[in-house]
């Protein structure tokens, strides 16, 4: 068995995830198990299904033909029962997305899909919709110095004692398509494919993994938009929690699994504590160093 | 959706599939069945409170002007208009 640390959690799996940031706890496991084994075909009663997957309080599963099964349970248990001759980077892609994002629901962790760094402030959180640049600009930042916290699925704790919400850290590289790469100038230290038949790559974190939870300073919601011209304007709390819920790692998967409330309140005492921030970009020429002064200026100044 | 005409003896109360927090001056709401959000300002906010009991539109006016400088037609005026907007959002429960 292998064992990681990854959002906030320990993990004992019996699949190697290079993904992920190992560690070493001893022999009682940890909080979360990953298994290969074998998984029912549907849930019975499911309170939510779709094409691809079936959820109900405790109980998710994931159905993917041609690649495999994923059953997700109590928040702390995944088994997979893969399909013949899949790739272990395609199961390994879909275990540490869906099937994570669903078990970090049962757990009632807020999940944001996006990236994060520390910062001078404190952490900030960059949401968007697919390929509207977080990744790009999470390595941009690595290449300047920052500590990355988070790609893709970044976790978030709301702290009782000092009433503010944490970023988790837990992963050991980011995923950048290849185009970002080259204008990175990453070629060369991107080190394998995430999956056989998709152009982005895996580029390894600079800075030695620590799992200390980082405050949160800010969020930036990315979109682009037709002005010619940039903006960054702090959202109401109204507009905030939208945003949060909107920009919720797999949130669809909420209803079924009977968390929406719970993750609502979860959200509405991060909201209270972080700024939260639209930011929209000419259409044209996405700009990193661009980007990251206006950014940074913002974060530094609010 | 047919459009519920409010009468002075309509019963509202809030519907139980709706999630609210207060953030700051503002009430956050979110209809479950909708997956719509709203905000609320303060006396908005007062209106969403009184409404956790069953209310009608005279009840509610008659409290509010217990607690806010306004004329009884301007009241009556501005909070079927909100209420009307409550129920087209399926906030409340009618009978």
């Amino acid at each position: 068995m292998y064992q990681y640390f990854a959002h906030g959690l320990q993990i004992t799996s019996e699949l190697a995830c290079p993904e992920l940031v190992p560690l070493a706890f001893g022999e009682q496991g940890g909080d979360v198990t990953i298994r290969l084994g074998t998984t029912p075909a549907t849930l019975e009663n499911p309170t939510n299904e779709s094409v691809l997957y079936q959820a109900k309080p405790n109980q998710f599963l994931l159905n993917l033909d041609q690649i495999g099964r994923f059953w997700v349970c109590d928040g702390k248990q995944i088994t997979i029962e893969p399909a013949p001759a899949t790739p272990e980077d395609t199961i390994r892609l879909f275990l540490l997305g869906s099937a994570l994002g669903a078990l970090l629901h049962q757990r009632g962790q807020v999940i944001l899909h996006g990236s994060a760094v520390a910062t001078a402030r404190g952490a900030v959180i960059f949401v968007g919709p697919s390929g509207v640049g977080k990744s790009t600009l999470a390595a941009a930042l690595q290449q300047q110095g920052y500590r990355v916290l988070a790609d893709d699925v970044c976790s978030l704790v709301y702290d009782e004692a000092t009433q503010q919400a944490q970023v988790l850290p837990g992963l050991a590289h980011l995923k950048i398509w290849a185009d970002a790469a080259e204008q990175l100038e990453l070629t060369g230290a991107v080190t394998r494919r995430v999956r056989p038949e998709l152009e982005k790559y895996a580029l390894p974190l600079h800075s030695p993994f620590d799992p200390t939870p980082v405050c949160v300073h800010a969020v930036y919601v990315l979109k682009t938009s037709n002005l010619d011209e940039w903006q960054i304007e702090p959202l109401t709390p109204r507009q905030k929690m939208e945003a949060l819920v909107t920009n919720t790692y797999r949130q669809h998967f909420l209803a079924g699994l009977g968390m929406r409330q719970q993750h609502f309140q979860q959200l509405t005492r991060i909201t209270g504590a972080i700024r939260v921030c639209r930011v929209t970009r000419p259409p044209a020429g996405f700009c990193v160093p661009a980007l990251i002064e206006r950014l940074s200026t913002d974060w530094m100044g609010a | 959706m047919a459009t519920t005409f409010l009468t002075p003896t309509t019963h509202l109360q809030q519907n139980p599939d709706t999630l609210v927090a207060a953030l700051g001056d503002e009430t956050v709401m979110m209809s479950l069945s909708r997956n719509n959000y709203y905000g609320l300002d303060g006396v908005g906010s007062r209106i969403w409170q009184l409404l956790a009991q069953p209310q009608t539109i005279p009840l509610l006016c008659t409290s509010l002007q217990q607690e806010f400088a306004v004329d009884a037609e301007t009241c009556q005026r501005d909070v079927t208009i909100f209420v009307q907007k409550l129920v087209d959002e399926g906030l409340l429960a009618v009978r």
